[in-house]
């Protein structure tokens, strides 16, 4: 069953061209288990809590058997009690310590809103900046395997128009470890969002400690016709799409922003005026979404750099349905980037 | 136990409140903030933080005031917090539904009710991991214990056997509805007791809450684990504002006078004088000291400064 458990055969290669064969291999779950693991390692202040953490295939194995290592009082299972046990966690980082609060699937997230945006974001400013919140809470997004309406949402965009909250969104390994480390190591509630499509992935990982600052995209494909920003999972999508384009002589810049909030303006622009064309592939839903918010952003600095309008590659205003037909028509892949691509283009030509 | 010094803490409490209401109308309007005085419940506010050393902490609702002054939270920051001063507990940026003061193990209340409880509870969680021998107390009243996450923060603490003492303030009121249009079970304490110990204490006696939360207190800090205290007590004023709520709106005159009549303060007073505990002048001494404490506050909150513009984003990020 696909759903829950990461199979071997499923891994593909993330290194996107930057690979050498002298660097370790991990995948996702394994980079992300590594950096838990090196933060508790260093950091007595850092403790796991979650439904099914310390279940053999907890997190999609991410943090299988750390309860061994670190001990059942600082790796441990939560209730089914999310409203309470994320005020748990935030009470416990006033207190000082960095909790790392897992949840399987966004979805359950919304019963924790009161405590993230009534509480953990606002706590250090209501105090003056007496009172930070050093929280992570973590969560991956579904998609597929009739996942349905409840178990497959992507809720970033809701958790944007949140002051006081960090958003990271990351898709190779590499980026995995070190964010997680900066998000543990970040004064802040952080949101950690990933998507249960990148755990396919095994890509380079150092051993040593790393961190990666936010708020500091990537180009991870050098283009100069158009530039094409994939939101986490569909970064995935978006370096596909790069490679068909190619083959029609379209040269896609492919831009991974790896934080959402804060995230890096500057590497869409500098793009832009180089492309001219911008088209933005989200995980979520259109209306009111990430994609709609950088666009906006991309119109006010950037407007006469663009020789087209954005296109917003994103989820119709729809619960996710189960049946694969439908979700089939529900999800946008590579074929949705590539016309939107050639449509843009097109346009322009006229 | 000092009886007298219950006396004096539960007076103060109630002077700062009528200070603050005597102002909050004034002509310059000063104080921009809403307020939910504390009028008719300083007994369990005095009764369990007397029991609690410095480095406890205690985590509070929008009735702040009586829990922040009771565990020792500095007066002058709490006025010029509720004046808007720069120089308030919160800089300016909390008001009277947010007080804090780190030193004096007083958290950041909140005024969502219910969400402190959880909070509270992750507190108390992460003293005990770091080994330290703090106690933490959740003061919640009656309308809170109806949210879910207080059930589930309960049943957390007795879990991990946490150091924490729960403090239901039952008021009788959630804004102005009575407890039968509410609940089917109208005694709190018994929804939990199930879960841990728990114990229902007359809490307009302010020796009863006292003794009772030493029993609580002495537990959690013993690693014995968590305790439910439910006080009974009532809200001589209106929900918000300076009001006493007998425009008909939820409570009768006659209620009201019979509260007054049991109010914690005047009650001990009786007490104290009848055994011969303390004389008349003795106690309006303690209330001179209090009022100039007062005046003092007001003074300094008047005079500070507003926080200026520019310094608004500051503060939002750790």
């Amino acid at each position: 069953m696909p759903w829950t458990v990461i199979n071997k055969e499923d891994e593909i290669n993330c290194d996107y061209g930057h690979s050498d064969e002298h660097i370790r291999k991990l995948s996702y779950a394994e980079a992300i288990r590594e950096a838990l693991s090196q933060a508790m390692a260093l950091d007595h202040h850092v403790f796991l809590m979650g439904q099914g953490i310390n279940d053999k295939v907890g997190m999609f194995g991410a943090t299988t058997d750390l309860y061994k290592k670190f001990g059942e009082k600082r790796v441990f299972d939560t209730p089914l009690a999310e409203t309470g046990l994320t005020g748990v966690a935030v009470g416990a980082a006033i207190s000082g310590m960095r909790p790392v609060y897992c949840h399987n699937r966004p979805d359950f997230l919304m019963l924790s809103m009161d405590q993230i945006v009534n509480h953990a974001t606002k706590y250090n400013y209501m105090s003056g900046g007496e009172c930070p919140v050093p929280l992570v809470i973590w969560a991956v997004t579904g998609q597929g395997w009739g996942s349905a309406a409840q178990h497959s949402q992507a809720l970033h965009g809701l958790f944007m128009h949140i002051p006081g909250l960090k958003i990271v969104m990351p898709t190779t390994p590499y980026d995995a470890k070190g964010l997680m480390l900066q998000a543990i190591a970040d004064n802040n509630p952080i949101l950690f969002l990933d998507h249960r499509n990148v755990y396919n992935q095994r890509g380079n990982v150092p051993e040593k400690m790393y961190k990666i600052p936010f708020g500091k995209g990537i180009i991870r494909r050098a283009g100069k016709d158009i530039t094409i920003l994939g939101i986490s999972a569909m970064l995935i999508e978006t370096l596909k799409a790069a490679e068909e384009l190619e083959k029609t002589n379209i040269s896609a810049e492919i831009i991974d922003l790896r934080t959402i909030k804060p995230y890096d303006i500057d590497i869409i622009l500098d793009s832009v005026k180089k492309t001219r064309h911008l088209i933005i592939a989200d995980t979520g839903w259109k209306t009111g979404g990430v994609a709609a918010e950088i666009a906006t952003v991309v119109y006010e600095k950037a407007f006469k750099d663009l020789k087209a309008p954005i296109e917003r590659i994103a989820l119709p205003d729809l619960p996710t349905p189960a049946a694969y037909t439908l979700e089939n028509a529900y999800y946008k892949t590579r074929k949705d980037i590539v016309e939107a691509a050639n449509r843009l283009l097109e346009k322009n030509k006229i | 136990m000092d009886i007298l010094s219950l006396y004096t803490a539960m007076k103060r409490i109630r002077m700062v409140e009528a200070a603050i209401a005597d102002n909050y109308n004034n002509e310059i309007r000063e104080m921009h903030t809403p307020i939910h005085l504390y009028d008719g419940q300083e007994a369990v506010a005095v009764g369990v933080c007397s029991n609690l050393i410095k480095e406890d902490f205690v985590f509070s609702n929008h009735r702040s005031h009586g829990h922040y002054l009771a565990k020792g939270g500095n007066l002058n920051k709490m006025m010029a917090e509720l004046h808007n001063k720069k120089t308030g507990c919160c800089k300016g940026r909390g008001a009277s539904m947010h007080l804090m003061d780190k030193n004096c193990g007083v958290a950041l209340t909140s005024s969502i009710v219910a969400g402190n409880v959880s909070i509270g509870t992750g507190y108390a969680l992460a003293e005990q991991m770091k080994n330290r021998n703090t106690v933490v107390v959740v003061f919640f009243g009656d309308g809170a214990s109806e949210e879910g996450s207080v059930y589930e923060s309960i049943c957390f603490a007795q879990l991990k056997k946490l150091p924490i003492v729960f403090v239901c303030e039952n008021n009788l009121y959630s804004i102005a509805t009575p407890m039968d249009r509410r609940e089917p079970n109208e005694d709190i304490s018994s929804k939990f007791q199930t879960v841990l110990p728990i114990q229902k204490v007359n809490g307009n006696d302010v020796i009863d809450v006292y003794e009772a939360s030493q029993t609580a207190v002495n537990a959690a800090r013993k690693g014995e684990g968590p305790r439910l205290l439910e006080c009974m007590t009532y809200r001589l004023r209106d929900h918000h504002n300076i009001g006493n709520g007998i425009d008909g709106r939820f409570r009768t005159e006659q209620e009201l006078k019979n509260w007054e009549n049991n109010c914690p303060i005047k009650k001990l007073k009786r007490k104290l004088i009848l055994e011969d505990l303390v004389d008349e002048k003795q106690l309006e001494e303690e209330d001179k000291k209090i009022a100039q404490e007062i005046e003092a506050a007001f003074v300094y909150a008047r005079e500070s400064a507003c926080p200026d513009a520019d310094e608004l984003f500051n503060g939002l990020w750790g």
